[in-house]
């Protein structure tokens, strides 16, 4: 989807007035200080026919893990849709993990 | 008498073996209406696919594929598994036969284990695992592996504290501690196994495979050097659930090891010490473990010690390409005759002869060994139990021609039993011996399977959700670090949540009579369980619910076991908060759930075939005889395809006799009609309801298409074909041979790979070396004074072939490699021919005169399977072979259902393996047949079209083109087709698709939920 | 269709950091189907704005909305009342869009959420290219149906010039050379000998040059006439 919304520009590079600025594209967010002992808040997408296995295996295999993460089973990760995201950073979660 | 025969044909099948081709078999049959009985001598199916880390070419991970096809077999209502069973004796005949099956005692009653594992946890006695090929340790009461289906536990009796000493006599009680662990009472130890006898119409055979005991060959010290493990131990190495967690260490030290070799052929091909035949995998399952090793660790630099490399099959040679120039990994053409460890460091000197002859002393850090299949130490035994003949190897006997049936009647072979193959063969042969048996049992369909009645469904559409909440113990593998009623009151009072408590297990038998009277004195119209996870276990639910009159689809699965108290044990407050938000999420998502209706379309029950070659008739005759109408749609004006230039197998069988009598089969069934001269003009619809239009006019009707577009052979450019009539190819040979116009004494050179294994066509013809070495053979027996050179890159005699190569060679056919990059010369040289080419083991150049030079000449796609690709949407690889839905376990499928492939269309092959991929495609094509009606999955994308642009982004991004332009030339949406993965909900500018049960504002809901601050935790 | 693309946000947010109550208004025709402007992209866009608010610690409130299209009045009228208690509309549609609303909205700024682009082709999934300028003097069937306004880089009437290279355009590798196409095509067609006639210089009046266009059907034009003459 990215890819799509960033690809629909094909024209020669120098040919238009704002080709120049999109390279230097800033973030939202700004860097911060991480406090010590901060424990992210941790949104996970996963496929329910790969990652999600994979985060099954992981409790059955008994490895540990810190629980600040919460998992959101998708038919697909490409189901995962840019308004999942940024409501999850809204919400104030710290990090979102997409995984299929 | 047919109809008095029919009566007593049985609509079950008994399948022996759980593995990947017992699997698909089973699958195949069970879905496509009869009994399967699955006989399993593990504790749990899964065969030797599920010890595997990664599948080639895709890298994916085998056991992720593997598991849901487990638990879908474990699951099947129709499929009856029996593991720790052994089938005793058969009686009886084709279509009714009596086998008795001894089942092993288990010492845990499978009606009462939950699966928890909790008495595993609490086993003191540790067992090398057979899993991780003794790597690492299991206890006494186990499972095979974590994702073992059935998941019950057995007992070890040869190891388990208790049943040892008791046995010895003991007269106190020793240990007992999984008994004690028990919670549901699930361990007998005074288990004594039964003996069952099943009636069945039909047998299957897919016992798999032992490997070679490398020790044998003590000069590579395995078993006597730590550093030097088998393939199969590597595999458990690289996977990451295996003893090293997948890091690449060295068993004696731990040590990354940085140069590591893999040795080939080790049990194979090689007479004195091991087995003679070729075991066909090991080739790539090297240069596979060696590119996931260096994806592991870039610092391991792999080197192969190889004699042929041998990537005979679709896409392989690609694959060794990728392996030599993007990994860097080596390939060393040399025999490895000793290897000794190097003191104090635990390196090891690889001695090995280099071409030219010189001996070379190498050091590495670790040694893999590949090992290659044989039959099982009780073959003999086994063939005799089933009344059929093994051939010399022990290996089941078949023919060429009927490549998946025993020598009696109504028993059929799968998978490594029939002979050493791969993955994807294996599947292929599973869904043919399933086609053979739906042939062979088609009156009986259907009469011995289950189909469950149903209470009609509640209306709840508008009513405000009433959700019952159950949050299990699982004993106490989840009790022990969630607080369970700390989370019961944490959200019993949560809007929409009628009632919440906890229970033992969830999963039991009595839990689900509790929650149908649930649902009937609370009146819930939702449901959570908090438990385990969905993949497993909410179809279980679900069905519970149905049972109690409501949608299935209003139940949500909570995972606070695997994802929770599993992996956070010591933890109990987090992990108690955790689950809390995970009910809640499960909770705010199950307020948004509705009722979904299901729906279901019709079945032609006919098959269009697309070409009449040896594929197309084969799967024709099978379908007829499964009772289907058959179209067969042939271009040229004769049946035969590209089978009708040959005339004898490698292994003898007369094929024009073979063709000959197809063909008259094909054309005097009743159920077959076939048009020549003819083509698909254009075609429509989906699975289960096709209409096609042939040039003639002809409109057809059919459920299911099978590709069998066959392919051509090259036509060499090169070596002076067509401008001497001294070169030929290998069928021109072969007709010579056949017409016996070859003269005594006279010379042939043969040269192989041509128009094959170069850019731009870089992949084996797989045929050419056999074809070649059938030729020779034919010679040299008919004129001993003949002499015969093959120049070649590889000899590529995979499997059993690799007996006639040794009679080639031992008939004094001459062998000489040559290389790519310095290929023969042919010359024209007085009445005959000259070549030249270079001898790498005497290194220098030999010319050699010729009467004749023959191109071993490989295939191409049939032009055809552009246009036939075109109309059907099938994508096709980069050679213009059809590209299957999966390399490993769909190998006759299409992405979109109902359209199959078989034989040449899908990639090079052999006449055996052509008629088995036809047999699997018939059987494939049954299972869609078989059907009255198709059901629509309930996950699957709702299509609204008010919403609709038609701007055809989902068009574009379908990975199973269910959005279609329809006649008033607005997108719209086949469900059929559907499979709910919601790319194109995620893709519409729209929003006019939302994903049953993962729409959008459930999503949403969720997410809300999972990131809320933690203000509201109860008790936390 | 008329393509557009979104700006980038760091130009968004110093147009609408300044303001407590923003609207960020999608169109769902053109610039949803390029994904660039959509009822779908707004709610992105939104809530790209709300966080960078949270983030600066500047209190704002942020809603999105769509409407079918923003260039005929009945689609927004409706909703007129509401989107007039925003202090900011940031619209998504095409800058016609964002000038006609802005027309009728009255005190309440319009600013633009997108880059209005061209009017392209789809060829496949998420490629826009453009074919057509627009220039209001069409002589395609001149020129083998391809276009040497919109397609030459110089919007030469007689070409190809000098620059043209391999059938590339000097500008770039990347851009077909637009009268090598001409040619080709018309090679194809069998009508070459048609570019032997030179064509005249070009009058650029019916094109933007002739400054802002108005199209009006034939009968309303009579119309509007009478209903002139009534008030003379």
């Amino acid at each position: 989807m990215d890819k799509l919304a960033e690809s629909a520009e094909q024209r020669s590079p120098g040919s238009h007035g704002l080709a120049g600025a999109e390279s230097e594209r800033s973030s939202i967010e700004k860097p911060r200080e991480i406090p010590q002992d901060w424990e992210p808040n941790i949104l996970a997408f996963a496929c329910h026919y790969c990652a999600f296995a994979a985060a099954d295996l992981a409790g059955v295999m008994r490895l540990s893990y810190p629980p600040n993460v919460k998992v959101v089973r998708l038919p697909c990760t490409g189901k995962l849709d840019y308004i999942h995201v940024l409501r999850a950073f809204e919400r104030g979660v710290d990090g979102v993990f997409a995984a299929g | 008498m047919s109809d008095k025969l029919s009566s007593n044909k049985k609509g079950s099948v008994l399948v022996v073996g759980g593995g990947i081709g017992g699997m698909q078999a089973s699958l195949d049959l069970a879905d496509s209406g009869f009994k399967v009985h699955m006989v399993q001598k593990e504790p749990s199916i899964g065969g030797t696919m599920v010890m595997l880390d990664k599948t080639f070419p895709t890298g994916d991970c085998s056991m992720c594929m593997i598991s849901p096809k487990m638990v879908e077999v474990g699951r099947h209502l129709n499929v009856d598994i029996h593991t720790l069973a052994e089938v005793v004796s058969v009686e009886g005949e084709e279509g009714n036969f009596r086998a008795k099956i001894r089942l092993a005692p288990r010492y845990v009653d499978p009606a009462k284990c939950t699966g928890c594992g909790e008495c595993e946890a609490q086993c003191p006695k540790k067992v090398p695992s057979e899993f991780d090929q003794q790597l690492g340790n299991r206890k006494s009461i186990y499972a095979l592996f974590p994702q073992a289906v059935p998941n019950t536990r057995a007992i070890d009796d040869r190891y388990c504290l208790f049943l040892t000493s008791r046995k010895k006599g003991a007269k106190k009680d020793v240990c007992k501690k999984c008994e004690k662990a028990c919670k549901a009472g699930a361990i007998n130890y005074d288990d004594k196994g039964q003996e069952i006898e099943v009636n069945v119409g039909s047998i299957i055979l897919a016992p798999g495979l032992d490997r070679y005991n490398a020790k044998v060959r003590g000069e590579l010290g395995l078993g006597r050097w730590p550093n030097v493990v088998t393939s199969l131990q590597f595999e458990r190495i690289l996977s990451a659930s295996g003893p090293f967690k997948g890091e690449v260490k060295r068993p004696s030290d731990d040590k990354h090891p940085k140069k590591v070799a893999w040795i080939q052929c080790v049990g194979s091909r090689d007479p004195h010490n091991a087995n003679p035949w070729c075991s066909s995998v090991c080739c790539m399952y090297a240069t596979k473990q060696s590119i996931i090793a260096k994806e592991h660790d870039k610092h391991i630099e792999p080197a192969i010690f190889y004699m042929d490399m041998r990537a005979f099959g679709k896409d392989f040679d690609k694959y060794v390409e990728r392996a030599k120039n993007e990994y860097g990994v080596r390939y060393q053409r040399a025999m490895v005759s000793a290897i000794r460890e190097d003191p104090g460091s635990g390196d090891l000197v690889l001695r090995y002869a280099a071409e030219d002859g010189s001996l070379i002393d190498e050091t590495f850090e670790m040694v893999v060994l590949s090992i290659g299949f044989e039959p099982h130490k009780d073959a003999a035994e086994f063939a005799k139990t089933f009344g059929i003949e093994p051939n010399v190897y022990k290996f089941a006997k078949t023919s060429p021609l009927n490549p998946v049936e025993t020598t009696r009647k109504g028993v059929f072979v799968t998978g490594t039993y029939q002979g050493p193959k791969d993955i994807p063969d294996t599947v292929m042969q599973g869904s043919a011996v399933a086609g053979e048996a739906m042939a062979l049992l088609s009156e009986a369909r259907g009469t011995e399977t289950i189909k469950k009645e149903l209470p009609p469904e509640k209306e709840v559409l508008g009513e405000e959700p009433r959700i019952g909440v159950l949050v299990c113990h699982c004993g106490i593998n989840i009790a022990s670090t969630v607080q369970v009623e700390q989370v019961v009151e944490a959200v019993k009072d949560l809007p929409g949540v009628v009632y919440a408590t906890n229970t033992l297990y969830a999963c039991s038998q009595d839990t689900q009579e509790t929650i149908k009277q649930l649902v009937k004195e609370k009146n819930l119209n939702r449901l959570v369980v908090a438990s385990c996870t969905p993949r497993t276990h909410e179809p279980l639910f679900q069905e519970t619910i149905r049972d109690a009159g409501l949608n299935k689809y209003l139940f949500d699965l909570a995972d606070i076991r695997e994802q929770c108290s599993w992996c956070h044990m010591g933890h109990k407050e987090e992990a108690t908060k955790k689950a809390i938000r995970i009910v809640k999420m499960a909770i705010a998502k199950s307020r948004l759930q509705e009722p979904i209706k299901t729906d279901t379309v019709g079945v032609t029950p006919a098959c269009l075939i697309i070409g009449g070659g040896i594929a197309g008739m084969t799967a024709a005759l099978s379908l007829a005889d499964q009772g289907f109408q058959v179209s067969i749609v042939e271009k040229e004006n004769e049946l035969g395809g590209l089978v009708r230039n040959l005339y004898r197998t490698l292994e003898g069988n007369d094929v024009r006799e073979f063709l000959a009598s197809r063909i008259g089969q094909v054309r005097s069934h009743p159920k077959i009609k076939v048009f020549t001269g003819t083509e698909v003009r254009n075609t429509d619809g989906f699975v289960g309801n096709f209409k096609t239009t042939l040039t003639d006019g002809t409109e057809i009707s059919h459920g299911a298409i099978i590709l069998t577009t066959g392919g051509i052979e090259y036509e060499p450019t090169e070596y002076l074909y067509k401008e001497s009539d001294r070169v030929v190819t290998q069928r021109e040979l072969e007709k010579k041979i056949a017409a016996a116009e070859v003269q005594a004494g006279n010379r042939y050179v043969m040269i192989q790979c041509v128009g094959s294994r170069e850019e731009p066509n870089q992949y084996c013809s797989r045929i050419c070396c056999q074809d070649a070495v059938k030729n020779a053979i034919a010679i040299k027996e008919k004129d001993p004074s003949a002499q015969v050179f093959i120049l070649y890159r590889d000899i590529r005699t995979y499997g059993l072939r690799e007996d006639y190569y040794k009679k080639a060679r031992e008939l004094g056919v001459i062998f000489v490699r040559y290389d790519v990059n310095r290929k023969p010369e042919v010359a024209q040289s007085g009445n005959g021919m000259s070549v030249k080419t270079w001898d790498y083991m005497l290194n220098r150049e030999l010319n050699i005169g010729a009467d004749w030079v023959v191109l071993s000449a490989g295939f191409r796609p049939h032009p055809t399977t552009e246009k036939v690709g075109a109309l059907y949407k099938v994508t096709r690889n980069p050679d213009g072979y059809f590209l299957e839905a999966h390399v490993k376990l769909r190998p006759v499928d299409f992405p979109s259902e109902g359209i199959f492939v078989a034989g040449l269309a899908h990639a090079p092959k052999n006449l055996d393996e052509t008629i088995t991929q036809a047999l699997a495609s018939a059987g494939r094509a049954g299972v869609v047949l078989s059907h009255d009606r198709l059901a629509i999955s309930g996950i699957i994308a709702k299509h609204r079209k008010d919403l609709c642009m038609s701007c055809l982004s989902c068009f574009r991004v379908c990975p199973f083109d269910s959005p279609y332009i329809g006649e008033d030339g607005k997108v719209a949406h086949n469900e059929v087709k559907c499979h709910g993965c919601g790319i194109c909900a995620a893709i519409c500018p729209a929003k006019a698709f939302q994903v049953n049960n993962f729409r959008d504002d459930q999503i949403l809901a969720m997410i809300d939920v999972a990131v809320e601050c933690d203000t509201s935790v109860a008790g936390g | 269709m008329i393509v557009g693309k979104q700006k980038p946000f760091e130009e968004i947010w110093n147009m609408v950091k300044d303001f407590k109550k923003v609207l960020v208004y999608g169109c769902n025709t053109c610039v949803a189907i390029c994904h660039a402007g959509g009822g779908k992209e707004a709610e992105i866009i939104a809530s790209m704005i709300r966080i960078k608010a949270a983030e600066e610690g500047v209190p704002m409130e942020v809603k999105h909305a769509g409407i079918e299209r923003h260039c005929e009045p009945e689609y927004f009228e409706p909703l007129m009342e509401e989107v007039k208690t925003y202090d900011l509309v940031l619209s998504t549609a095409c800058g016609v869009g964002v000038n006609f609303l802005s027309e009728r909205i009255g005190n309440i700024p319009v600013y633009p959420g997108i880059n209005t682009e061209f009017f392209g082709a789809v060829p496949q999934a998420g490629v826009f290219t453009e074919l057509c300028a627009g220039c209001g003097n069409c002589i395609l069937h001149l020129t083998g149906g391809i276009c040497p306004i919109a397609r030459c880089s110089k919007s030469l009437m007689n070409g190809p010039c000098g620059g043209t290279n391999k059938g590339k355009c000097e500008i770039s590798q990347e851009v077909d050379c637009g009268w090598y196409l001409i040619v080709e095509r018309m090679k194809q067609l069998g009508t070459v000998d048609k570019l032997y006639a030179i064509q005249q210089p070009r009058n650029w009046s019916t094109a933007r040059d002739g400054g802002p266009r108005r199209v009006v059907l034939a009968h309303i034009q009579d119309l509007e006439e009478e209903e002139a003459k009534k008030e003379s």
